[in-house]
Order: structure tokens, then sequence, then C-alpha cells
């Protein structure tokens, strides 16, 4: 297994589509509407963020929706689909983490924030990986959002 | 015959201001905006014509941060939002240290809005009144208040957008 990031990689529609189709259960825990209009939602979205694409031996796997401003990446939205395994615990792997951090480091992003619904799998996620990486969550209702907690790293 | 004279007329410019932006990006939970502000929460865009003035002379903020409102700043973008699948035309006009904003009538705002989409070539004028407004929130002497309109417009990453505020 080898994971390239890649910032702004261009995607084809069937590529979208699949990592859509692989995460539909965890968006659906995330953002409100019908499966068609999350699509469209994302799809909107995605076209006007930046990103930050994972790829397995050459197969799209991952893309993440970031805004990046003074070397802070902030995570808007994510589809991680299945890999080679047909699994997404990659996400969990020390492979996959620090292969991200070198991303990072590797594109002078120093800060990392994301705002994550409250009781959602997403929020689970980052309390698993984030304490076993430094990260502070915050379960209050911080920066006068009452439906969202946030997790940071060096914030 | 006729005699010479002079016509008198007086001539208010309609022209409250103007401001120019280009469009960046940005997200919070489960809504995506498009346009343009400082805010710490929604960062996203620059601005080529600095602060402008409201209808009242207020001068509007196009630099803080929201530093002392929580991230509260001055946002102009097209928003989309999961939550409703509602598109919005957000105003959020941001006054620094100068007091309370004042109540959200035309006059002290504008009559009408004229949107230039530069890059599209594409012209749209929104009325004051077609917006909701939210209530004037001040704290630590700086005030924010919010303007909505339920709109698609459009906007996409790097367009420039003109904002012509005008009284008539």
């Amino acid at each position: 297994m080898s994971y390239s990031f890649l910032l702004n990689r261009e995607y084809t529609t069937a590529e979208f589509d699949r990592l859509f189709n692989d995460c539909l259960d965890s968006l659906k825990d995330s953002l409100n509407g019908t499966d068609e209009s999350i699509k469209s939602f994302l799809q909107k979205s995605y076209k006007n963020m930046q990103t930050i694409s994972t790829v397995e031996d050459g197969t799209l796997i991952a893309i993440i929706a970031v805004s990046i401003n003074d070397g802070r990446v902030k995570y808007n939205y994510a589809m991680f689909g299945k890999d080679a395994n047909n699994s997404r615990a990659y996400i969990y792997g020390d492979a996959w983490l620090n292969g991200m951090h070198s991303f990072l480091n590797d594109n002078g992003i120093t800060r990392e924030k994301t705002y994550i619904g409250k009781s959602t799998k997403m929020i689970n996620y980052h309390n698993n990986v984030h304490n076993s990486h430094s990260w502070i969550t915050t379960t209050n209702d911080v920066d006068n959002f009452d439906d969202a907690e946030w997790s940071s790293n060096d914030y | 015959m006729f005699s010479s004279g002079v016509i008198a007329a007086s001539f208010v410019d309609p022209v409250i201001d103007t401001v120019q932006f280009t469009c960046g990006s940005d997200a919070l939970i489960k809504t995506t905006a498009i346009g343009f502000s400082p805010s710490n929460l929604f960062t996203m865009g620059s601005i080529s014509t600095g602060t402008f003035v409201i209808g009242s002379g207020r001068v509007i903020d196009v630099t803080d941060g929201g530093s002392n409102t929580g991230g509260g700043a001055t946002q102009l973008s097209d928003d989309f939002t999961s939550n409703t699948g509602a598109n919005r035309f957000t105003l959020a006009f941001f006054s620094k240290n100068a007091g309370a904003l004042p109540a959200a009538t035309a006059e002290n705002y504008f009559n009408k809005v004229v949107v230039t989409n530069i890059t599209d070539s594409d012209i749209t004028t929104h009325a004051f009144s077609d917006f909701t407004a939210g209530g004037v929130s001040t704290l630590n002497n700086d005030s924010r208040i919010i303007f909505q309109k339920n709109i698609d417009l459009g906007w996409s990453v790097n367009d420039v957008i003109k904002l012509e505020f005008r009284s008539d």
C-alpha cells in the first residue's frame, strides 16, 4: 500500500460518484437532505473549494474539501471511499495519518481546525484519532455555534 | 418673447457606495459560502475597494475578523446549505468601535443593491424590502447586522463582484 496526498487534484465525475456512494452513510450522518440534494450540495461545494486527495496505488480513495489560509487548514467536508480492501479503516491507520501529516508539513500548514456536528460519526473519529495526535476537541459551544463541536491542532 | 432664466435643480447622487471583491469560499458545519469575508469563522475572498459606507453614513469595516464578536464580521456572500437546501444572498455589515449600528431601515442601509458579476457579465437588482434583517448585535463597541434574501446568485470562486448600494 502506498498513499499519495495531492493538493487540488482534478477528479472525474466517476471518481466523485464512487467516493460519494462509498461514504453516503457517513455523509447522511452529518448533512441534511435527500441523497440527491446532498450530492448536489457537495458537488457545488467541492467545485469551489481547495481539496486534498488521497491516491492509493493509482486509485483515488479520498477527497477532503478544505479552506487553507495563512498556514491553517480548515477541514470542511470529507469523502472517504473504500480502499483496495473494501474498507475505510485506513483513516485510523498510522500510514494514512503520518502521510497526511507529512503532506501538511510539506505545504507549510501547521494549524488545523474543523467544525463538526454534535453526535456524529465524524466527531467520534476526531475524538479517537486526534486525542492520540495531540489535538484538542472542545465540546462546549464555542464560537457561538451551538450545534457543533470543534477540534483543533495548535489553536 | 422669451426671457432667459436659470432652471435651478438639485441633484443627489443615488449611489451610497460601491464595494468590489473577488470571491473565495469557506464552509461552516452545513453551510458553504462563496464571496468575501475577513471573519475568523468564514475566511474567504479578497476585497479591492476597502471600507464602504451605508445609508446612514456609518463606515463598514472589511478587515476585522470579529476579534471582539466571536467571529462576527462583514460578510458579502452567496450561501447554500444542506440544512434546508436554500440558497441565500447574505449581506452582513460590521462596524468597528463605533457603537451600535442603526435600525434596519432602507434609509439607514440601502433602498436597493445592484449586483454586478463582472466575470459573468451579469447584473441583478435586489430591493431592501426583499431581505430579512437580523437584529443589531453589539459587543465591546463593535456592532453587526445581517440581511439575507433567498436566492441563488450563482457565484463561483474567483468571480469578481461589484455591489452598488443605492438610495433610489
